[in-house]
């Protein structure tokens, strides 16, 4: 994020000033974790790779952050889930608790696929990882309201939203969902897993929440012309 | 105080008269904050608040979802292409040449 400061303007030289800051300058690159890049044969590596790899050669790589890992169990997805589940820093409660709703979710689709019929095994997914990344994309939202003041009065003005936001806002309202409106006593993987396998199959109340939200937009069309962005 | 480029006639002049109409300690009523020289296009003359983007990408798919009960599956080609128009606006927004064009020059 940048800002065009007045004493800038007023050289007629607008510079942009940087508001956060980073540890590193911007000759530093982000470093590759994935495994599968490196075992690639030389005949398999594109130009710009290649243009790429000799600049890696002269330039310095950033640290990796802690919570990004090389292994074959890393997922983006699931480390951000697992870090906007967290309280009080208590991230390997929260691993813990990801990783019994995996489990939970794997028990729950194997004995579907057990007790079924010859001709739907082929249709009942199994890998917790694909239903859980399933299940996020379908609770994204592909339009969100921004309030707008015209003439005083606030509107709900229907706006584009970048993917960080969509992803987030899925994130946030299955753990709305799965905190605010259960029973106390229930477990948190127990929960997110029955919440998860509903969004999974396009039903549930943060696919419910989701659909409000389009409609109210598409009520609202008409003040997409306040927008000035 | 006195602007930095070498053709200093004119700013020389004026900062020397602001020094001179220093009276009682009171603040001269003119500077040369910029260099003194004539510009490409007249100041104050501020651009129109811009209009909003991807509103037809927009209103195609709230077509698609009225016909459809807001079903993602049928509506996807819309929406995909909403999307591209959205993520395109953004990158443009993010430029330098959206960012000049809010500022009167």
């Amino acid at each position: 994020p940048t800002t065009l400061t007045s004493t800038n303007l007023n050289h007629r030289i607008v510079e942009l000033t940087q508001v956060r800051w980073s540890r590193y300058s911007p000759v530093y690159l982000e470093p590759e974790v994935n495994k599968e890049v490196y075992h690639k044969l030389p005949e398999q590596i594109s130009d710009e790779e290649k243009a790429k790899l000799e600049l890696k050669k002269v330039r310095p790589i950033k640290a990796t952050a802690s919570n990004v890992t090389s292994s074959v169990f890393y997922d983006p997805l699931i480390s951000k889930f697992t870090s906007m589940m967290m309280k009080g820093g208590n991230k390997i409660l929260a691993r813990n608790i990801i990783n019994q709703t995996l489990e939970a979710i794997k028990r729950k689709q194997l004995e579907k696929y057990h007790k079924a019929e010859e001709k739907e095994k082929e249709n009942i997914e199994c890998n917790p990882y694909t239903i859980f990344h399933q299940a996020l994309s379908n609770c994204q939202p592909v339009i969100g309201l921004m309030t707008v003041q015209k003439g005083g009065k606030n509107y709900q003005v229907p706006t584009p939203l970048s993917d960080n936001r969509r992803r987030f806002l899925a994130m946030k309202w299955l753990l709305r969902e799965c905190r605010e409106n259960k029973h106390r006593r229930t477990f948190m993987h127990q929960k997110l897993s029955e919440e998860l396998l509903a969004a999974f199959s396009n039903e549930g109340p943060i696919i419910k929440k989701k659909h409000e939200l389009h409609k109210i937009a598409e009520s609202n069309r008409a003040f997409a012309h306040y927008r000035w962005w | 105080m006195a602007a930095a480029t070498p053709s200093l006639g004119f700013a020389a002049s004026v900062a020397r008269l602001a020094e001179l109409k220093k009276l009682w300690g009171k603040q001269p009523w003119m500077r040369p904050y910029r260099p003194l020289v004539l510009a490409n296009q007249v100041s104050n003359r501020r651009l129109g608040l811009g209009e909003a983007t991807c509103i037809t990408e927009m209103s195609l798919m709230m077509a698609s979802w009225k016909q459809n009960e807001f079903s993602d599956v049928t509506c996807a080609q819309e929406t995909q292409t909403f999307f591209n128009c959205a993520a395109k606006a953004e990158a443009e927004w993010k430029s330098w040449r959206r960012i000049m064009r809010w500022w009167p020059l």
